[in-house]
């Protein structure tokens, strides 16, 4: 069968036994489920057997690359890989963009699935035809940075993605980064890595992709490029890459941390720390960033990160002293193969316990500080599992059950710590999706016009609603909410949310604002069919999503996961003091402030919206029959 | 009315456009690479491009290949201000 967009080979890699095969896609399933995401969730419901050790052999990774992936469709470089992870025993999706997926399709696959543990630490090496487990024992103990630069020395361009110390040791939070820039496996896909001696996986092709109908692809991409380059906002984005979109200096300087936010100003980054911005392949906006320290103890320090927002984020929850010292401690946590948000999250939370008498010295061996002396130190001893490092290594339940009563304090869904705190900027569909999404507190998967942008007028809403494919049918219900000063109902929207994440993600496309805004259902169906010579309608797209996210609810329901762990973090309902300003969860529109009671009603809303069962929060038979997912039960 | 790509070429030659590079403006996309190689191959392929983007060092080397007809859709292609056409005044 001739293939366009997709390669139609997916690698098969036994670890156990070395052994390596290709098997070819079956058109079928890639018509109910799509490329990346799609297919992931697929494979894994036919492998990967319930309740399995997300640390042992049995456990499985899968890397996808979607079919726009590897062409020039603008933003179409996502890699998604799933797993079972350890940071919450939730099966899940994570997503990574930089080159990988793409140096993946131009080898000629679609997929790997991974399986088993190798003898010894070993890397795969994907080059064309010449895929082969290569001895990497040289490598172990090497950070990130330096693993990737040795491959790039290696084998020159080619995708990357790699595990350090953190992974090999099995911390439970750590992940690998792709190109040594962008995260991939946030909860831990870092330490199913380690657990099958898998240092990296390596990609580099030379096949190239063909597409099914050139002529009607060029005409989309004329027209799509067009429009990218004369939007207003894109000189903007070069100029300050994610910094245009996530104004941290405002949020500190509201909190009245004047001598904070003077550190994360647009002249900061543009004077004295940005060096170049970094594109993923095909992507006209490029908000990534190579970053360089050029004064103090750190000078010379080059940093390469998915966001400049990963680096001035450390100072919403520490009391780091300058935008010098936080690129380091950026730099010291992806060399590890640190999760930024978990490790200073730990010392935040365990600072606070240690203020009040709960932790001490001489239990921890840690004077406890938010500083970045304490931070680096913490990474060291969890990496290295020294100590009270090998609690936190094993992660925050691991840490609740260590501790008695303080569980409750903790800002983390399924063992996974908030990313995004509603008290701070109100409940919008990320926030929400914290507590619904089966891997624990994630937001990517949660994008909607709510996104930074409380009080936002609702005639604006449905423009976006069209352009995600929601069914009109749905809008009365969307703009129903459980009081009517809450104008939209966050919760039915994030059903929405999640499909429209689905559909771009299975594609290979970027979920971020900046590109998200220049797709519609229709316009993602259009280049996938002309890409794939398929003939599909936006319909069919929108339900290969539904099914897609019930697959993946049904995997987590076999492991146990109901409506009981779909839980808002009991301190979102307590005020938090943010300065002098006391900050109260509300409703997207700030009139509201919500009760336990009022989220569980947009719990209620979010299950019935998805067809599920409100009672358990899993999906209903009829739900499963209608998209053909009943031999998964 | 828009002129075919030959006859741009021709236009080119008579008024000796240059494209000069600014690799510091690089970001990697690769977005010329892969027009190149759709325009001139039907598929995506940065190695069949007659323009190279090397990635592995830390400011991305950009060079072109003999057969490159100066049809110059990388430039146009081309968003981070990387690649610029500029009249060669000799």
């Amino acid at each position: 069968m001739e293939w366009y967009g997709y390669t139609g080979n997916i690698l098969n890699v036994n670890l156990t036994k070395n052994h390596i095969s290709v098997q070819e896609q079956n058109i079928k399933d890639l018509k109910r489920f799509i490329g990346g995401m799609g297919m992931n969730c697929k494979f894994a419901a036919d492998l990967l057997k319930p309740k399995t050790d997300p640390i042992s052999p049995k456990n499985i990774i899968i890397i996808g690359a979607g079919p726009l992936v590897g062409t020039i469709t603008p933003g179409s470089s996502r890699t998604v890989g799933l797993s079972k992870f350890p940071a919450s025993g939730a099966i899940a999706n994570s997503c990574g963009s930089m080159s990988f997926g793409f140096h993946l399709k131009q080898a000629g696959f679609d997929q790997i699935i991974l399986s088993g543990q190798a003898d010894q630490p070993s890397y795969l090496q994907v080059w064309d035809d010449n895929v082969e487990l290569c001895d990497a024992s040289a490598l172990w103990g090497q950070d990130i940075v330096e693993t990737t630069d040795l491959f790039r020395g290696k084998y020159n361009a080619c995708g990357v993605i790699a595990i350090g110390p953190a992974g090999e040791n099995l911390v439970k939070s750590s992940l690998a980064l792709i190109d040594k820039t962008a995260t991939f496996g946030r909860g831990g896909l870092g330490a199913v890595m380690g657990s099958k001696n898998l240092k990296a996986i390596v990609a580099k092709g030379t096949k190239g992709i063909q597409i099914a109908d050139p002529k009607q692809f060029n005409n989309l991409y004329n027209k799509l490029f067009k429009r990218i380059r004369t939007y207003p906002h894109r000189k903007d984005w070069h100029k300050l890459g994610m910094l245009r979109n996530m104004p941290i200096e405002a949020i500190l300087g509201a909190k009245g941390e004047k001598t904070k936010a003077k550190q994360v100003t647009e002249k900061i980054y543009l004077r004295k720390l940005k060096k170049y911005r970094l594109a993923c392949p095909s992507c006209p906006i490029g908000d990534k960033d190579m970053v360089e320290v050029i004064e103090g103890p750190f000078s010379g320090l080059i940093n390469y990160t998915s966001s400049i927002i990963n680096i001035f984020s450390l100072f919403l929850l520490l009391d780091l002293e300058t935008y010098n010292e936080a690129t380091k401690a950026f730099d010291v946590l992806q060399r590890l193969g640190l999760d930024s948000v978990t490790i200073p999250s730990f010392v935040d939370f365990c600072t606070g316990l240690y203020e009040r008498g709960i932790l001490t010295k001489e239990a921890t061996g840690i004077e406890w500080k938010r500083d970045y002396q304490t931070l680096i130190r913490v990474a060291e001893l969890i990496v290295e599992r020294k100590g009270f490092g090998n609690i936190l290594a094993d992660g925050w339940q691991k840490l609740a059950e260590t501790f008695d009563d303080i569980e409750k304090e903790m800002l983390i869904v399924k063992g996974l710590e908030q990313v995004f705190d509603p008290r701070i900027i109100r409940l919008g569909t990320m926030e929400f999706e914290q507590v619904v999404n089966p891997k624990g507190a994630h937001v990517a998967s949660g994008g909607s016009p709510t996104y930074l942008a409380p009080g936002r007028p609702l005639d604006e809403f449905t423009p976006h609603f069209h352009r995600m494919g929601i069914s009109e049918s749905a809008f009365q219900r969307l703009y129903t909410p459980i009081q009517k000063e809450m104008g939209v109902n966050v919760g039915r929207l994030t059903r929405y949310a999640e499909d429209w994440y689905t559909v771009l993600t299975s594609l290979g496309l970027c979920a971020r604002a900046q590109i998200n805004r220049f797709w519609s259902l229709e316009s993602a169906t259009a280049f996938y069919n002309a890409v794939t010579g398929l003939d599909l309608y936006p319909a069919d797209l929108r339900i290969a999503a539904e099914r897609t996210w019930n697959l993946l609810k049904i995997l987590n329901a076999r492991e146990g996961f109901s409506r009981r762990d779909d839980r808002f973090p009991p301190s979102w309902f307590k005020s938090l003091h943010y300065g002098e300003i006391e900050l109260k969860i509300q409703d997207f529109y700030g009139g509201i402030t919500l009760t336990p009671d009022l989220a569980n009603q947009l719990l209620d809303d979010y299950y019935v919206e998805r067809g599920w069962d409100p009672e358990t929060g899993l999906p209903s038979i009829n739900k499963l029959e209608e998209l053909g997912l009943e031999k998964y039960i | 009315m828009k002129n075919t790509p030959m006859e741009e070429i021709n236009l080119i030659e008579k008024n000796a456009i240059d494209i000069v590079i600014h690799e510091e403006n690089c970001s990697g996309c690769q977005i010329c690479q892969l027009f190149c190689s759709f325009t001139f191959h039907k598929v995506f392929a940065p190695n069949r491009a007659y323009i190279q983007i090397d990635t592995h060092e830390i400011i991305p080397r950009i060079s072109f290949l003999e057969g490159c007809t100066q049809c110059h859709q990388c430039v146009k292609h081309c968003l981070y201000g990387a690649l610029e056409l500029r009249e060669n005044d000799e």
